[in-house]
């Protein structure tokens, strides 16, 4: 066991960390405590003289090889090939879903000691479920039967629980500045599968968390506003010829390369002029195949039944579609879980939700052979409070707090039937084996086969990778 | 994958375990599990470099500083724990020697650990510190040859005198000889003057313009080419987009959290982007344009009030809510744009590559620290009488619309406020922090059952800061009034409460509920009055102090005279967060002076602040952990010895003048080599924004100097530096390795130098963005010639035909398209683009009604349409997209082709009729989901007039000219 390294220890987080949020969010104290630390092992790889030429993206001025999406190997060999990652955005809390705290029901209407008004104990009632007994909220029935597939991280934490920022964290590892996201970094490191379809694709959220930012735009996520009731040709844009009938526009494409033949056959051979006219192709192919991958009508009835035929159920069947065709990386917006208010009902059906269609999701991918080579990813931007929201209400709800969170991931060579850490008594705050987003972000990577610290890329005068200075791989929930 | 997971840990620590003794695995587990954290925790504070000091001495932070201790002795001897310091003190057995120091004494526990390490050696993991530091302030560093003088060099002696026109040629080709390489021949004309409108235009060549060339045989045909391109509006269009890549230009502050504090989009950047282009018009020297980007407003001899403009290359970069990033996204851009030097990495620590001590930073960052943005900028330039009435009606309006929902929030929160103050008020008194548990949920559940509103509950927080309406309800307990004080009571409520002794909270709020109802008519006429008051002779008098008091509560109402947007503004950010995005006009004002053509342009300037302030070195970038004041002076490594510190005002002038210097060694290097960036494909360095330590050799460094030279002998004219260039022979070298039978020498030198950086051939380049779609709109004839003015949409229907650099930047959400076609990201410098391929850029030619259009206005134009034979057709239909006319073989597939699809037209259209009556309808419905974009939140983008493109399927002959559009050529600069 390797020592929990604090994160917070450089000049560095606490000058992109610290402006502005300081008397917000930490006091004084917790401030110190978070920051007492030396950065000895966490420096640059470069400090110590590991090459960065060897690692995968070193930095580069010319094209990677075989092209930028060109699939590669990871650092080390590794089950997981794909990830699904459903963002809870809006912050669940962690007390109603993956974290029981009997002690905070004991208190519930009563203040407890370090925190302003009332405890709220949850509504829910939480079982031992599967083979491995962890507790599973009621609120999660369907998951409940997959629960030994799935690894849950109880002491998660993040910097600042508000939503623009700790969500902008969430997806790229970053408070403030525009850094590229997860599934940039993860289409950059692994290339992709399938050349005909876009390597990372997003079913909504916001332009920050696809964004390539300072990697090259091939790795930004191309967002699909899918719903299940959406006309196929507006998944993505320009997908659609609305002008020119398929085969004439295979006829004027075939034309297109005898062009291009003329004119490379006077030029040096240009491995760019080449990946354009490969793209040429793909972008001939996407146009049937991506419409075709959001097309759930060809799933049987019983997968559809399986998924639900819900918005949500629609999204995650998709999201199993794209992977199975080669995408590497789909995100999916399952929002919103702000509840500020009235939880006992609208957490229940927000979970209700996602509940049935990613039970399914797992046996899906399980009963296709598909669960080990895909990473599941369940999770918000920060956790809730363990007592009523402030102004108090017959019908209370949490409010944010980034102490303590959960997510949960599945599949991928993810040890599941775990949990992971543990918050204080009443879950207000994790304590032991505390998880930091940074934390979280490394473990994926490593589940991907990368040493997070060494798949960097050089940017404005220096190497960055998607997890800053920082970062720890959570080896326990590694199967 | 258990042994991935050890293997993973193994790599990130081996390093450091490899600086530790041999200890054994249980004494490093105890170091880092048990010792680590209190060392880390209690005595890096005050013990370690990282915090930057050392009390008494003392380093901690690793084995070899605790061993050789502080000022008193070594603090850790191992095994030998009456002789460790460290642990004298921790006990605090010696009352002059305890650490930590009083009140944080470490618990009987840590004393244990610590004792019980000590003895069994004082193992240790850490890696050993300072002595692998990276410092770029080293006489290395120093000697890099990017900070030595400029030199002319002379001009080489080479073997082939007669390919030579330039001295450009005479440097080339004395490397090309060293390696026994030969230049390639010349490229033919039609690639030649392809290649050198798109480098300085961005444009492509019209058909008239080739055949000009083509037919002219003088031996200058080339240098007017040259000249006229170099005096065209478009020169400054293409010209000025590079340098606002460098300057990372935007149009939008990219600050999406700032939740309307301040507008998200800067009205008036274009002023700035327009100014660029029209200094690279005018061959403005290099070097004034540098002073005037920095300091214009501190010129005696400025002539020309748009000049003004140039100071948005201090303010169009990013805003967050931290003054300190501001300043750090100006130094970066003043130092990577001017100098290509990497300063911001100076911020924490000294550079660790070049010679750039924190010292330098700070000495900029107190210049940045001195300058303001004047509330009111500048008018550079006029709106016709006209446009500016139409445009002021609008505002006027909007204005309006905002004081209307001012008043109609501010007074139906009053209204609902004294309409149900005495529930609110118990509310309030319940929920009180101070109150019990108890007391809070009956609040919460009043609250509920009673429905109140819940903004108004919020505001009604500021019961707490008027003790003079209620201070009987803060002050009250049951039977007395404690602490009150009467005197400090509004008049009318001390005389509703006079000689009254409540004994219960619900008798104090319902005095409360009379008091309030009592003044609802007084109410009405002096919330009216104040939203009629235009001026400040207005009849606000008549309402007595007392009553007006407590008509503005909770929220206190301004009259309308004191109502500028800017005072709504603030005024509203204090109201409940309902409240403040209830209604407003702010992100539609915002893009009325954003779009509208009556608005007058204005510069945003910055100015001095009167008292110009030094800043202290922030100790590894820490605000609160300052170091020595620095005074405000330019770079140490540019100055020549010690920097003098600056004496006018925040110093930006003089500033300027450093950078803008003959002596300084990297500002003339750097433009040229990004002027040869731009017309070769590849700068001599590489990366255009950093020539420090970190970057390669230039390809041709005597050249880099003899160009740099001359652009300074010149007056730092960039006009002539391109002319200069481009009637190089290098410059026209063919792209083609097929010419004279070359194909085996090709093969043979693309082994010697693969990268083609000897430039023994020219460059085959891709268009950027604004080249790609600039150039469709040339071939379509619709591009718009406008120099100048304000932002457009580039990426949605209705489509501009304005110029790409016209098109609206968003920092905070760059558009698919632009992404996805590499457009320079505007968070930082960036003055070189990335080349991606993706199937997007294909998606975006084969498909969009853009494209598609394009494809369709090539045929309807004259040359074509009145071509009297499908030869003419053809050859016109090649000059518009490629500039040449077509090969024997290119005839024959056009043939093929043309053929093909004639016959099949009729099936074809057949096929598309359903398509395309689908795609209308969809297209109509685009077309209004965009219209009702304007209700936007201030972060969408704006929006084009005009009408949509006509859905229906190209001709056989359309097809044609749209597959050119997507061939390699048209995409590529030969």
């Amino acid at each position: 066991m390797t020592p929990a390294i604090n994160h917070t220890a450089t000049e560095k987080f606490r000058r992109e960390h610290s402006p502005s949020t300081d008397d917000i969010i930490f006091t004084r104290r917790d401030f110190l405590t978070r920051t007492g630390m030396g950065f000895g092992a966490l420096s640059l790889a470069g400090l110590f003289g590991i090459d960065l030429g060897q690692a995968v993206g070193a930095p580069t001025a010319g094209p990677l090889a075989g092209g930028p999406l060109a699939p590669r190997k990871p650092h080390f060999p590794v089950k997981a090939k794909a990830v699904i990652h459903i963002f809870a955005s809006g912050g669940p809390s962690q007390v109603d879903t993956w974290d029981p705290k009997p002690e905070l029901t004991q208190y519930t209407d009563k203040t407890i000691p370090g925190h302003d008004g009332l405890a709220f104990g949850s509504p829910f009632e939480f079982t031992k479920s599967g083979k491995s007994g962890v507790e599973v909220s009621s609120v999660f029935p369907q998951l409940g039967t997959v629960i030994d597939e799935m690894a849950v991280i109880r002491s998660l934490w993040t910097d600042i629980p508000a939503h623009e920022v700790a969500q902008r964290f969430m997806h790229t590892g970053s408070l403030q500045l525009p850094k590229p996201s997860m599934g940039s970094w993860v289409v950059y490191g692994l290339g992709t599968e399938n050349q005909n379809m876009p390597g990372f694709i997003t079913i909504g959220g916001a332009p920050e968390w696809r964004q390539a930012s300072f990697l090259p735009g091939v790795y930004q996520g191309c967002n699909v506003n899918y719903n299940s009731k959406m006309d196929l040709d507006d998944v993505i844009m320009n997908i659609k010829n609305q002008f020119t009938p398929m085969d004439r526009q295979r006829r004027e494409l075939d034309l297109v390369h005898k062009l291009n033949a003329i004119h490379a056959d006077k030029l040096q051979k240009d491995a760019q002029l080449e990946a354009r006219i490969e793209s040429f192709e793909m972008a001939f192919k996407m146009q049937t195949e991506a419409t075709d991958a959001f097309d759930i009508t060809k799933e049987s009835d019983a997968t559809r039944d399986l998924y639900g035929r819900t918005d949500m159920g629609s999204k995650l069947l998709v999201a199993r579609r794209l992977v199975e065709r080669g995408v590497r990386f789909v995100q999916v917006d399952a929002g919103s879980w702000d509840h500020h208010g009235d939880l006992a009902v609208v957490l229940k059906n927000k979970a209700g939700e996602v509940d049935g269609p990613a039970a399914a999701l797992i046996k899906d991918l399980k009963q296709k052979g598909m669960l080990d080579s895909t990473l599941i990813i369940w999770g918000g931007e920060f956790g809730r409070t363990v007592t009523r929201d402030r102004n108090g209400s017959a019908k209370p709800g949490r409010d944010h707090n980034g102490r303590a969170m959960v997510a949960w991931m599945a599949g991928g060579g993810v040890k599941g039937g775990t949990t992971y850490g543990s918050t204080d008594e009443f879950g207000a705050r994790a304590v032991e084996n505390k998880v930091h987003i940074h934390d979280l972000h490394a473990t994926v990577m490593a589940l991907l086969g990368f040493d997070h610290t060494k798949l960097t890329y050089r940017y404005n005068g220096r190497d960055f990778r998607f997890t800053d200075n920082f970062g720890n791989v959570v080896k326990d929930i590694i199967a | 994958m258990r042994t991935t997971a050890l293997f993973l840990s193994g790599a990130l620590f081996a390093v450091a375990a490899s600086a530790a003794e041999d200890f054994t695995p249980e004494q490093k587990d105890f170091f880092d599990k048990k010792i680590k954290p209190i060392l880390t925790d209690k005595c890096y504070k005050c013990h370690s470099n990282d915090a930057g000091k050392s009390k008494g001495g003392l380093l901690l932070d690793s084995r070899e500083a605790s061993l050789k201790g502080g000022d008193t002795g070594a603090a850790v001897v191992p095994g030998n724990v009456e002789k460790s310091l460290l642990i004298t003190a921790v006990t605090y057995k010696d009352k002059d020697l305890q650490m930590p120091p009083k009140g944080e004494k470490l618990s009987d526990a840590e004393i244990a650990d610590l004792t019980q390490w000590v003895k069994d050696g004082a193992a240790d993991t850490r890696a050993a510190v300072a002595k692998g530091k990276l410092s770029g302030l080293t006489d290395k560093a120093r000697q890099h040859w990017a900070y030595q003088p400029v030199v002319k060099p002379a001009i080489p002696n080479i073997k082939n005198r007669a390919w030579c026109v330039t001295p450009v040629d005479a440097f080339i080709l004395q490397k090309l000889e060293e390696k026994n390489m030969v230049p390639s021949p010349p490229a033919d004309k039609e690639m030649l003057l392809r290649r050198a409108s798109f480098d300085l235009t961005g444009l492509p060549p019209t058909p008239k313009e080739i055949v000009d060339f083509t037919s002219d045989n003088s031996p200058y045909a080339f240098v007017k080419v040259v000249d006229r391109l170099l005096a065209s509006p478009h020169y400054g269009e293409r010209w000025g987009r590079f340098w606002l890549d460098s300057a990372r230009y935007s149009d939008t502050t990219g600050d999406r959290l700032n939740n309307r504090n301040t507008d998200y989009r800067f009205p008036y950047a274009w002023t700035y982007r327009d100014y660029v282009v029209r200094a690279f018009n005018e061959d403005k020297p290099y070097d004034r344009f540098i002073v005037e980007q920095l300091a214009a407003d501190k010129l005696t001899d400025l002539k020309d009030q748009r000049d003004l403009a140039a100071l948005g290359f201090i303010s169009v970069g990013k805003r967050g809510n931290n003054v300190n990033d501001l300043i750090d996204d100006r130094i970066d851009t003043v130092s990577k744009g001017f100098l290509a030097m990497t300063v911001a990495c100076a911020r924490c620590h000294d550079h660790m590559f070049d010679p750039i001590p924190t010292k330098d930073y700070y000495a900029l960052h107190g210049v940045f620290a001195s300058i303001d943005e004047p509330k009111d900028k500048p008018v550079i330039s006029q709106a016709g009488a006209e446009a500016a009435a139409a445009f002021q009606k609008k505002m006027d309006a909007l204005e309006q619309a905002n004081r209307d929902n001012y008043y109609k929030l501010g007074v139906e929160n009053n209204a609902d406020f004294r309409k149900n103050a005495a529930t609110y008020l118990k509310v309030w008194y319940l929920t009180r922090p101070s109150m019990s548990a108890e007391d809070q949920k009956k609040g919460g559940d009043i609250r509920a059952e009673a429905k109140l509103d819940r903004e108004v509950t919020r505001s009604v927080n500021r019961v707490g800061r008027e003790e003079a309406i209620f201070g009987p309800l803060r002050n009250f307990s049951p039977g007395k009034w404690g602490a009150l004080n009467w005197d400090k009571l509004n008049p009318v409520v001390a005389a509703a409460f006079k000689g009254l002794t409540p004994q219960n909270v619900d008798e104090v709020v319902a005095v409360y509920a009379k008091i309030f109802n009592g003044i609802s008519a007084k109410a009405d006429a002096l919330q009216k009055a104040l939203a009629a008051a235009k001026d400040s002779q207005g009849a606000l008098a008549a309402i007595n102090p007392a009553d007006a008091q407590l008509i503005q509560f909770p929220l206190t109402l301004s009259p309308a005279y004191e109502l500028t947007t800017e005072q709504i503004r603030k005024e509203v950010d204090n109201w409940p967060l309902g409240l403040r995005n209830r209604g407003w006009a702010f992100n539609k004002i915002n893009n009325l002076l954003l779009t509208d053509s009556g608005n007058d342009a204005r510069a945003m300037v910055v100015e001095d602040k009167p008292t110009p302030t030094n800043s202290p070195v922030f100790i590894r970038g820490l605000v609160e952990n300052k170091g020595d004041v620095v005074p405000r002076h330019f770079l140490e490594i540019l100055s020549g010895g010690k920097p003098t510190p600056f004496k006018l005002g925040s110093g930006r002038l003089e500033l300027a003048q450093a950078i803008a210097s003959k002596n300084n060694p990297l500002t003339a290097r750097v433009i040229v080599n990004r002027v040869w960036l731009h017309h070769f494909g590849e700068g001599f360095v590489r990366t255009p924004d950093d020539l420090g330590t970190q970057a390669e050799k230039p390809s041709h460094p005597e050249l880099l100097d003899y160009l740099s030279s001359y652009l300074m002998e010149q007056g730092w004219s960039l006009k002539k530096l391109h002319r200069l260039i481009m009637l190089s022979k290098v410059y026209q070298e063919t792209s083609s390795i097929s010419d004279n039978g070359r194909t085996t020498t090709a093969t043979e030198y693309a082994n010697i130098d693969p990268d083609n950086r000897l430039l023994w051939r020219a460059n085959v380049r891709r268009l950027d963005f604004e080249a790609m779609r600039d150039s469709l709109l040339v071939m379509a004839k619709n591009l718009d010639e406008t120099v100048g003015g304000q932002p457009v949409n580039l990426t949605d229907e209705p489509y501009s035909y304005r110029r790409t650099i016209y098109g609206y930047v968003d920092r905070g959400n760059l558009p698919e398209l632009m992404s996805h076609f590499d457009f320079s990201n505007p968070e930082a410098p960036n003055s070189k683009r990335t080349t991606t391929v993706v199937p997007q850029q294909a998606l975006f030619l084969m498909n969009s009604p853009m494209a598609i259009d394009v494809a369709r206005h090539i045929l309807t134009q004259p040359v074509i349409a009145q071509a009297k034979t499908n030869n003419d057709r053809i050859i016109g239909i090649y000059r518009i997209v490629l500039g040449r006319t077509p090969s024997a073989d290119e005839f024959r597939i056009a043939y093929s082709f043309l053929g093909e699809e004639l016959r099949l037209q009729d099936k074809v259209a057949a096929e598309a009729k359903d398509m395309t009556e689908k795609a209308e309808k969809k297209a109509e419905e685009r077309a209004k989901r965009n219209g009702n974009m304007a209700d936007n939140n201030g972060f969408a983008a704006i929006q084009n007039e005009g009408a949509t493109i006509e859905r229906k399927p190209l001709t056989a002959w359309e097809t044609y000219a749209h597959a050119l559009l997507l061939s390699n050529e048209a995409a590529y600069v030969n």
